[in-house]
Formats: C-alpha cells, sequence, structure tokens
C-alpha cells in the first residue's frame, strides 16, 4: 500500500515501519493569533490517540493539518512520510481517500440523501452501482442505522443519527486513519455511549489507526490507547511546551500537573478566580475572592 | 492634529487598497482554478441539472416580470415626448432598442444578481461555515470542480436565455401600452421597430448577459468560498455577493458598451 502511493520527490515509508502521523516543530499562526507552537509527537500504526485540552487550544486544527485542509505556517506534518499540504491538488485528493474524517457536525450535504451521502467517496473510485449500494447498506448497518434511513434528508434526522451518518461515510472507505473531531459533543449521555462504542467497535472491525480529538473524558478512558493534552497558547508561559501529557490513559489518571488534574476533574476554580480578577481589574474595583461570590 | 488625521486617512486609504488588491488578486485565482476545473474534467451532472432548474426555471417568472415593466416603464416615458413631435409610431424604436442593447441585460442580470448570486453565496457560506466543503475535499471531490463549475456554467448559459425572454417581455408589454393604452396603429408601430432593431443589437444584446452570467457566479462563488464563521459571515456573504455583482455588471457594461460600439464603427460586415 505504502509502495503503492509513494510521490516522486518525498519519503514515502514502508508499511509497517515509523509512524502513520508525524508532527515536527509544527506551528500554525492565523494571522497575529498563534494556535500551535513548536508541536511534535507521532502516531504508530493501529493505535488510538485521543487529543484533549480546552477549547482554542489548537485540537480541530491539528486534525486539519494532518488531512491538508490547513498549512501549517512552519515544521512538517507527514501523513504516511507524506506531506500532503505540498502535493499537487489531483494527488492529494487521491491521499485523502485514505483518510476518514468524522467533523464535529457530521457536514452532511444537505442537498443529499443519507445513501448519497454515504456513497459520495465511493462514487469519486467506484462506478457499479450495485456494489455501491451494498457497501453503503453495510455501512449503515455496522453504524445501527436502519434501511429506512437511507432515503431521509439530513435536515430530517437528529444530532445522534447524523453523527451515525457521518461515521458510515467516513468508514466507508475503509481509511487508514480515522479523524474523529468531538464525536459526542452535542449528544446525549447515552447517544455519547453509543459513539463512543462504535468507535471503539470500527476500530474493531477495521485494522486502523485513529485519533480522537475531545472534551469528553469519558471517550478518553473508553477509547484512548495513548493521549495528548494541548493547552492554549494565551494562557501557556513562556517557553513552556504546549503539550502538557503524553503517555495512557491510566498515566493521565496519575498526572501531578495541576493543569491536567484540573481538566480531568472538570476543576474550574483557578479559571474562575483569574476570571474574576480579569473583572475586577476591568471594573477597576478591589480584588475580591471567590468564595465572596 | 490636522496632520494626525491626515495621516491616519492615509494610512486607512492605503490598508483598503492593500486589501481590495489582495482580494481582487485572490478572485483572479479563484477565476482560473474554476477555468482550469471545467477545461480539465468532466462535469458533475448531479450538480448541474438542479442549478440549471434553480437558475433558470425559478427565475424565469421573476425575470420576465421585470422586463415586462420595464417596458412599459420606458414606454410611458417615450410616447408623451414622442406624441408632441408626432412622432408616436416611433416609440417602439426607442423602447425596443433600449430594452435589447441595454436595459434588458441590465437589468435583469441585477434581479439575478440578487436572486441568484446571493442565494449562491449564502448556499456556499453556509457549506464553508458547516464544514461541508472540507468534507467534499476529504471525500475526493474538488469543492471547485464540485460546486463553482456547475454554477458557472448554469449562470453562462441561462443569464443569456433569461435575458431574452426579458428582453420579448419588455417588448410586449411596451407594444401593449402602446397600441392599447395610447392608441397608437399598430402597423407602423411594429414596421418601425423592426426597422430600427438591428441583428448586431441582438447579438451585443446577448454577449453582455454572457460575460454578465460568468461575472455574477464567479463573485457569489468566491464570496461564499471565503465567508467567515457565523450567520453574520454568511448574511455578509450574501450581501457583498451582491453588491459587488452590481458594481461589476454596471463596470462591464460600460467598457462592453464601448467595445461593442468600437467594433461595430470597425467592422462594415457588422452593420446588417
Amino acid at each position: 500500500m505504502n509502495a503503492e502511493s509513494s510521490i516522486a520527490g518525498t519519503p514515502a515509508t514502508q508499511a509497517g515501519d515509523g509512524p502513520l502521523v508525524d508532527f515536527r516543530d509544527v506551528r500554525v499562526q492565523f494571522g497575529a493569533q498563534a494556535v500551535l507552537h513548536d508541536i511534535s509527537f507521532s502516531l504508530p500504526r493501529r493505535q488510538t490517540l485521543v487529543i484533549i485540552g480546552e477549547s482554542g487550544c489548537g485540537k480541530t486544527v491539528t486534525l486539519k493539518l494532518i488531512v491538508g485542509l490547513l498549512r501549517a505556517t512552519s515544521g512538517t506534518v507527514r501523513f504516511d512520510g507524506i506531506s500532503l499540504a505540498e502535493l499537487p491538488d489531483k494527488e492529494l485528493t487521491r491521499q485523502r481517500l485514505r483518510i476518514g474524517y468524522l467533523f464535529q457536525g457530521a457536514a452532511l450535504f444537505d442537498s443529499l440523501s443519507v445513501f448519497d451521502n454515504v456513497a459520495f467517496g465511493l462514487r469519486a473510485n467506484r462506478t457499479n452501482e450495485r456494489e455501491i449500494g451494498d457497501m453503503v447498506r453495510e455501512r449503515l448497518q455496522e453504524v445501527g442505522l436502519p434501511a429506512t434511513v437511507e432515503a431521509k434528508f439530513p435536515a430530517e434526522l437528529s444530532g445522534g443519527m447524523r453523527k451515525r451518518v457521518g461515521l458510515a461515510r467516513a468508514l466507508a472507505l475503509n481509511p487508514e486513519l480515522m479523524l474523529y473531531d468531538e464525536p459526542t459533543t452535542g449528544l446525549d449521555p447515552i447517544m455519547a455511549d453509543v459513539i463512543n462504542e462504535l468507535v471503539v467497535q470500527s476500530r474493531k472491525r477495521h485494522p486502523m489507526t485513529s485519533i480522537v480529538v475531545t472534551h469528553d473524558m469519558k471517550t478518553v478512558w473508553r477509547v484512548a490507547d495513548r493521549v495528548i493534552m494541548l493547552y492554549p497558547l494565551t494562557r501557556l508561559k513562556p517557553g513552556m511546551p504546549q503539550i502538557i501529557f503524553d503517555g495512557t490513559p491510566a498515566e493521565l489518571g496519575k498526572c501531578k500537573d495541576a493543569r491536567v488534574q484540573q481538566f480531568v476533574e472538570g476543576d474550574a476554580r483557578d479559571r474562575l478566580q483569574s476570571m474574576h480578577e480579569e473583572y475586577d481589574t476591568l471594573m477597576l474595583r478591589p480584588k475580591s475572592t471567590t468564595n465572596d461570590r | 492634529m490636522m496632520l494626525g488625521n491626515r495621516g491616519r486617512m492615509v494610512q486607512w486609504s492605503v490598508a483598503a487598497l492593500g486589501n481590495a488588491l489582495v482580494g481582487l488578486g485572490d478572485w483572479a485565482q479563484f477565476t482560473f482554478r474554476t477555468l482550469y476545473w471545467m477545461a480539465t474534467r468532466r462535469m458533475y451532472r448531479r450538480t448541474f441539472l438542479p442549478v440549471c432548474f434553480s437558475i433558470g426555471y425559478q427565475s424565469a417568472s421573476v425575470v420576465v416580470l421585470t422586463g415586462f415593466f420595464i417596458g412599459m416603464v420606458l414606454a410611458v416615458q417615450s410616447v408623451m415626448q414622442f406624441q408632441k413631435l408626432g412622432f408616436a409610431t416611433w416609440t417602439g424604436t426607442v423602447t425596443n432598442v433600449s430594452v435589447i442593447r441595454e436595459l434588458g441585460p441590465v437589468l435583469a442580470a441585477t434581479m439575478l444578481a440578487g436572486r441568484v448570486g446571493s442565494a449562491m453565496a449564502a448556499e456556499l457560506a453556509t457549506m464553508r461555515v458547516s464544514e461541508q466543503i472540507d468534507a467534499l475535499s476529504c471525500l475526493g471531490a474538488n469543492p471547485v470542480h464540485y460546486l463553482v463549475v456547475p454554477r458557472f456554467l448554469a449562470c453562462v448559459l441561462l443569464i443569456p436565455l433569461l435575458t431574452a425572454a426579458a428582453d420579448m417581455a419588455g417588448i410586449v408589454g411596451s407594444a401593449l401600452l402602446c397600441i392599447h393604452v395610447y392608441g397608437i396603429e399598430p402597423h407602423h408601430y411594429w414596421l418601425h421597430s423592426r426597422d430600427m432593431v438591428r441583428l448586431f443589437d441582438v447579438i451585443a444584446g446577448m454577449i453582455k448577459p454572457t460575460c454578465f452570467g460568468a461575472v455574477i457566479a464567479l463573485i457569489s462563488c468566491h464570496r461564499g468560498f471565503r465567508s467567515k464563521a457565523g450567520a453574520e459571515g454568511v448574511g455578509r456573504a450574501a450581501t457583498e455577493a451582491f453588491v459587488y455583482s452590481f458594481v461589476a455588471i454596471l463596470v462591464l457594461d460600460f467598457f462592453l458598451a464601448l467595445w461593442l460600439n468600437a467594433l461595430y464603427e470597425r467592422f462594415p460586415i457588422l452593420r446588417f
């Protein structure tokens, strides 16, 4: 697979050797706003990596860098040894079909039915409509959706169903790498658990590498082989690394770093204190403590 | 203080000019990419036909209505003057040439920029905001090829046809008013109208909407693709699509008028 996919002028690795995803000193800046600063990590094949962190710390940007939807300001992002951002349009399209992406809001095409949504990527590759039909039904069944949903349009579906259709669409191409952008956000706890289970089951059925971006600690405990925690640059002290944790879920529970502990436990005391201090400064009032309020 | 204000004004003007040039460059690149994809890969039929339905069929009634009233308004304004001079039967020549060469193409294009251009910009902006355009990229489709090329072709092919329908409605509106309300003798009305409208007027009246269609599609799709996040971003994209298209139509109309007149003067073969 990798030998076939090697691109002239770009170093391709052989199957089984080298990481599937590799970040080296990656920086991303939008205008004056820096989002990622010197991020480096590698992801071996068949591993499920969960990236956690507060809103605005660059989790989604990390996913979009991998699939080539965004370009790094500096540093290199490689997928299977290939920097997607440097590829010409047609080759980039071919390489992207090796990656499945479940978007935060599912990003289903409003004008297409559920069937056509799931079949979309397949039609780019195959001409046999019967084969496409079989594959679509199989994937919908895999994510627990009945055949009756095929003819419906995205506007007629609930949030959980939309996510499952999005997952079926991403899995339809049998990707080598699956990217999940906040798969449980906006869902009730039962449906969130269903989605977590589907992530686990998908990995069992299709041997693939996965990266999950989430705020949801239940997802972390349920699906992760490895966890990375990013910290927002706006609150990072100069010179400190942006990846503040990189280890297994078991190590995450024992981590002594207060920032990691607070995120894992959902403890907002420090944040509230700093918010109140900012408010007091703005209003030119004497400082107060959280307990006064 | 005065110098400070002037300095700030110069700084603001330079920044605005810089932004305008960057935007124009981005639009030019977007146009090139659209033409490249149109030339190098076959279009998706599944997207082309619904777009044609939306642009052509669903806009027809409003464009015809616009043309009909343009013709009638022109007739109302012209007929009084011509009656004073005793040339009432010549009213049709003025209204028909005006509708075919100038007002039909410009007003139909303006109407379509509002109806079709804004809708395209809002639709694409919503797709951008809800990550559907990113999803297209991830599923092996080039968004410019999948979304922009069908809209561009539909506008280039259908806006001239809609303009022709508007022109016809304008001619009918003018004739109905002149003949049935102002009592102008129909034989001479049609005779003078036919004699004064040249084939070149009709050709010029079709070249203009083809260019307007291309510009409306490219500006509207570009604004949709470059939309900022949120409801405000989508609204802004729709507004900008109409405003920029309208300005572009007027500017383009001026240059096309100059060019077509020069062409007419230079090549006698066109004078039929």
